[in-house]
C-alpha cells in the first residue's frame, strides 16, 4: 500500500517534472513572422502586427539560441517573445530562412500595439480648413552679394503682383524675415523681389523660377522658408553707368548734367580733337 | 527702335488684348448688397440682403452670401432663393459654384437635396460640411467696402462704388478693378521706378490689365502712366507704357519675357525719351546649375553693345564658402569710334572685350559678442582689343548683432577699388588737368589732379532696426571715404537716413522713410522721401 502510494506521487511528481517546461513555456508568448520595420521602440511584422519592445531585448539566432551577428532589419524572418507581465518582446530571434507562423494572432492581439504612436499626417487624412488665424513666417536666404541697405519684399499674386506687397525686415547678413497672419486655407502664389520688377529672385540656374505656391495649413504657425541664388538685375563689378556723379571716363567724358565741370585736358592729343557732336546732352547716349 | 515704332507696339498690344479679351472679359456674375472684400482670402461677404445674378441667367438672393473667388465657390446663407427662367429652389443655404452645375441646397427640416442649374427636382444627399461654409469675418481687415462688384472669374473684380475703410473713415472711389489673375507677369512693368507709384485698373481680362498709373518721379515729380500688360499664365508676358510727367518729357517703354522650355528665357525691352532710344535683347540658358546669357542693347545714334558670358554654378569651398567663375565676351560699338578723345577714333568704332570675374563668398558664420558675419569678394578684369584692361576688386563684410529681441544693430563695409589701365597712353586717356576741377558749389576740388584712372569707393554703414509688434523703425548712418569724392562730386560723405513702417489702420500699412545729405555740394542737407502705401 505504501509502495503503490509512493509509486503514484513519484509518478505524479514525474508528471509535473515532464510537464513543467510546458508550463515554463506558457509563461512567456511567442509571436514569429517576417520583420517589417524596427523602430522607435517597436518591432513591426509583415502581418501588420506590432509589439512594443524592452528596454534591452535579446537578439539571438534563431536556430542555436545563441547571440548572432545578425541586426534587426526588413525582410528577415524572427521570433518575437513576449513577457505576459510587461506586455514587451524581451527577445528576437533572427534568421534569414522563412518561417511559418506558429501562433494565432488572437493569442496575441493582447500584446500588440493598437493604436498609432503618432498622428497621421493631414496631407494623408484630410483635414477641414477652419479659417482660423495662422501666423505664418517666410524667410528669406538671399545672395550674399545683397547689399545691407537693400530692402526686400514679396509680392503676391492677391496683391495684384505689387512688387513692394510685403516688405521684410533683415535678420542677419543673408537673411530676411516677414510675419504675417493668414486665414487657414488661405492659398496664395508670390514672388521674391527688391522692390521692383527689374529686380527678382532667381533660381539657382540663373532662370526665372515660377512664382512659389503658398497655402496656409491648419496649424498653429507656419514658416516658409525661401532662398533666392541670385537677383535677376545682380552683375557684380558692372562698369558704372553714366549718371550724374558717376567718374569720368573716356567712355564716359562728361557724366555732370549741364556740361563744363569736366577739365579739358591739358594736352592737346597730335591731330587735334574730334569736331563735337552739337546738341549731344550730357549723360544720356549720343543722338 | 523709334518712338514711332514704340507707339506701333504699344498699339499691336492693345489690338491683341482686346480679341480674346472680348470673350474672356465677360462678366460672370453681379453681385448687391453690403459688400466687404478681403483681398488677402479673395473673400466677398455680402450682408444686408444679398442679390446675385450669373450669366447663365440665374438669379439668387438671401439674407447673406460668400463669394470665394478662389474657388468661385457661392454659399448664400438665410431664406435663400435661386431662380432661374420659371424654376425655383429655396433653403435655409444654398451652394453653388459659378462655372459649375452642381447646387446643394440645405434645409433645416428636411436636410440637404441635391440638383443642377436647371434647378430640377433635388435629390437627398449627405451632409458637406465644407460646402455650406460661411467664414466669420472681421471688417476691420476688410481691403474695400461696396455695394456693387462685378466679377470676372480667375481675373479681376470691379467694385462700384468703392471705398477703401480706415478706422476714421473711407477713402472712396467712383470705381475700382482689383486684378487677382495668377499669372505673374501681371507683375511685368516697363515704367521705370518711382518714389511712389500707385495702379489704378481701368479694364483688364485674365490676361491682360490696362491700368492707369498715379506716380511721383525723382526729378520730374509728379507723373501719370499708362501702361498695358498682356500675359500668357507664369511663362510669357508683354508689357507697353507711357509715361508722362506733369513737368517734363514723356518716356516710352516696352518690355516682353518668355520663357521656353525649362531652361531658356528669352527677354526684350526698349525705351525712348526726347533723346533717343534704348533697345535691348537677351537670352538666358542654364545648364544644370551653370548657366549663358546672350546680351544686345542698341541705342539711337549708332551705339550698340553685345555680350555672351558664361558662369559656373557656386562651388564649394571649405567652411562652408562657395566660389563661381564667370567669363565674358562682347563688343561696343559707336559710330564715329568710341574713343572721342582720340584723333583716329574711327578706328575705333567697334571695342571687342573679353573678361573674367570671380567671386568668394562665405555663410554666415558665428563671431565673438554674440554677432554674425557674412562676406563676399569678387574681383574681375576686362581686356579690350587695344591696348586697355580694367581691374575691378569689390569686397563686403556683414556682422549683425542682436542687441534685444526685436534690437538689432547691423554693420557693413563695402570697398571697391578700379583701375582703368591704358598701358603708355594713360595720360592721353586721363590726363591731368590744366585748371581745378569745379565742384557744383564753386570750389575748385585741386585733389582731382592725382586722378589717372584708378577708383577707390568705401563705404562703412551702421543700421539700427527695431521691430516691435507690426511695426518697424530703422536708422542707418553711412560714411563713404571714396577717390575722387569732393564736396559734391561724387556719393556724399555722411547720409543718415530714417525709416518707419507701421499700420495706422488694420488693412492698410505705411512706409516711410528720409535721408539727410549732410554738407555736400554746398547744400546742407537734402532731403528725400520715400512713402508707399501696401494692404
Amino acid at each position: 500500500m505504501t509502495i503503490r502510494f509512493v509509486s503514484s506521487l513519484l509518478a505524479a511528481a514525474a508528471v509535473i517534472v515532464l510537464a513543467l517546461p510546458s508550463f515554463a513555456q506558457g509563461t512567456v508568448v511567442r509571436f514569429t513572422g517576417q520583420l517589417l520595420d524596427v523602430r522607435n521602440g517597436f518591432v513591426y511584422f509583415t502581418t501588420g502586427d506590432a509589439f512594443k519592445l524592452a528596454a534591452a531585448p535579446r537578439i539571438a539566432d534563431y536556430d542555436t539560441g545563441q547571440p548572432t551577428a545578425l541586426q534587426p532589419r526588413p525582410k528577415l524572418f524572427a521570433r518575437a517573445i513576449l513577457d505576459p507581465a510587461t506586455k514587451e518582446v524581451v527577445e528576437l530571434d533572427l534568421t534569414t530562412r522563412r518561417l511559418p507562423p506558429d501562433v494565432a494572432y488572437a493569442s496575441v492581439t493582447q500584446y500588440s500595439a493598437t493604436q498609432a504612436v503618432t498622428v497621421r499626417a493631414p496631407e494623408i487624412v484630410g483635414q477641414s480648413i477652419t479659417g482660423r488665424e495662422v501666423a505664418v513666417e517666410f524667410v528669406v536666404t538671399v545672395p550674399p552679394t545683397t547689399r545691407l541697405a537693400t530692402d526686400v519684399y514679396i509680392s503676391t499674386d492677391y496683391s495684384g503682383w505689387n512688387p513692394r506687397a510685403i516688405k521684410m525686415d533683415r535678420i542677419d547678413g543673408q537673411r530676411y524675415r516677414a510675419v504675417r497672419r493668414f486665414a487657414s486655407g488661405t492659398k496664395f502664389a508670390f514672388v521674391i523681389t527688391r522692390g521692383s520688377w527689374n529686380s527678382v529672385e532667381l533660381g539657382q540656374n540663373g532662370i526665372r523660377p515660377s512664382p512659389h505656391p503658398y497655402f496656409t495649413k491648419e496649424v498653429d504657425a507656419q514658416s516658409v522658408p525661401v532662398t533666392v541664388y541670385a537677383w535677376s538685375d545682380d552683375r557684380p563689378n558692372e562698369p558704372q553707368a553714366a549718371q550724374p556723379g558717376a567718374i569720368p571716363t573716356p567712355f564716359n567724358p562728361n557724366p555732370f548734367p549741364g556740361g563744363g565741370l569736366y577739365p579739358k585736358p591739358r594736352a592737346t592729343p597730335p591731330g587735334g580733337f574730334p569736331t563735337p557732336r552739337p546738341g549731344q546732352p550730357p549723360n544720356l547716349p549720343p543722338r | 527702335m523709334t518712338r514711332w515704332g514704340l507707339t506701333r507696339a504699344a498699339l499691336a498690344c492693345l489690338a491683341f488684348t482686346a480679341a480674346p479679351g472680348a470673350a474672356d472679359a465677360r462678366p460672370t456674375a453681379t453681385v448687391d448688397g453690403s459688400i466687404v472684400f478681403f483681398s488677402d482670402t479673395l473673400a466677398l461677404i455680402v450682408r444686408d440682403g444679398a442679390t446675385v445674378k450669373l450669366a447663365d441667367g440665374t438669379r439668387a438672393h438671401a439674407d447673406a452670401a460668400y463669394l470665394d473667388l478662389r474657388t468661385d465657390r457661392l454659399v448664400l446663407a438665410g431664406r435663400a432663393h435661386v431662380a432661374r427662367g420659371a424654376a425655383a429652389i429655396d433653403g435655409d443655404a444654398i451652394a453653388l459654384e459659378l462655372d459649375g452645375t452642381r447646387v446643394d441646397v440645405l434645409d433645416a427640416a428636411s436636410g440637404v437635396g441635391r440638383t443642377t442649374r436647371a434647378l430640377g427636382p433635388t435629390t437627398a444627399a449627405d451632409f458637406d460640411a465644407e460646402r455650406f461654409v460661411f467664414p466669420d469675418v472681421d471688417d476691420r481687415y476688410a481691403f474695400i467696402k461696396s455695394k456693387h462688384a462685378t466679377i470676372t472669374p480667375h481675373a479681376d473684380v470691379r467694385f462700384s462704388p468703392a471705398a477703401f475703410p480706415t478706422s476714421v473713415g473711407g477713402v472712396p472711389v467712383p470705381s475700382y478693378l482689383h486684378t487677382f489673375a495668377t499669372g505673374a507677369g501681371f507683375g511685368s512693368t516697363s515704367l521705370a521706378g518711382a518714389t511712389f507709384d500707385q495702379p489704378y485698373g481701368l479694364w483688364g481680362s485674365p490676361t491682360s490689365l490696362t491700368a492707369l498709373h498715379a506716380r511721383w518721379e525723382d526729378g520730374p515729380g509728379a507723373a501719370l502712366a499708362l501702361q498695358q500688360q498682356i500675359v500668357s499664365g507664369d511663362d510669357a508676358y508683354v508689357a507697353a507704357s507711357i509715361d508722362a510727367p506733369l513737368h517734363g518729357y514723356s518716356v516710352h517703354g516696352f518690355t516682353a519675357y518668355r520663357r521656353i522650355g525649362s531652361r531658356f528665357t528669352a527677354i526684350a525691352d526698349a525705351s525712348g525719351t526726347i533723346y533717343g532710344t534704348v533697345a535691348h535683347a537677351g537670352f538666358t540658358a542654364a545648364f544644370g546649375a551653370a548657366g549663358g546669357r546672350l546680351d544686345y542693347t542698341r541705342v539711337s545714334g549708332g551705339g550698340s553693345s553685345f555680350n555672351a558670358s558664361l558662369r559656373t554654378p557656386d562651388r564649394p569651398l571649405p567652411g562652408g564658402a562657395t566660389w563661381r567663375l564667370r567669363g565674358d565676351f562682347g563688343f561696343d560699338a559707336q559710330r564715329g569710334g568710341l574713343l572721342g578723345l582720340l584723333p583716329d577714333a574711327h578706328n575705333y568704332a567697334t571695342v571687342w572685350r573679353h573678361g573674367l570675374d570671380l567671386s568668394v563668398s562665405t555663410p554666415v558664420v558665428r563671431v565673438p559678442l554674440g554677432a554674425t558675419m557674412a562676406t563676399s569678394l569678387d574681383t574681375s578684369r576686362t581686356w579690350f582689343s587695344f591696348p586697355h584692361h580694367r581691374d575691378a576688386l569689390g569686397a563686403s563684410v556683414n556682422v549683425t548683432r542682436p542687441l534685444a529681441r526685436n534690437l538689432k544693430l547691423f554693420l557693413n563695409y563695402q570697398g571697391s577699388w578700379g583701375a582703368d589701365v591704358y598701358p603708355n597712353t594713360q595720360g592721353l586717356f586721363y590726363p591731368t588737368p590744366t585748371t581745378p576741377l569745379i565742384t557744383p558749389d564753386g570750389t575748385p576740388y585741386f585733389g582731382y589732379a592725382a586722378f589717372s584712372g584708378a577708383t577707390t569707393f568705401r563705404a562703412q554703414s551702421g543700421e539700427l532696426q527695431f521691430t516691435p509688434n507690426g511695426t518697424s523703425l530703422r536708422l542707418t548712418v553711412t560714411h563713404t571715404a571714396d577717390f575722387p569724392q569732393f564736396n559734391g562730386f561724387g556719393r556724399p560723405q555722411w547720409e543718415v537716413r530714417g525709416g518707419a513702417r507701421f499700420r495706422p489702420f488694420p488693412n492698410i500699412g505705411i512706409d516711410v522713410s528720409r535721408a539727410y545729405d549732410f554738407a555736400w555740394g554746398g547744400t546742407r542737407w537734402q532731403p528725400r522721401w520715400s512713402f508707399a502705401i501696401t494692404p
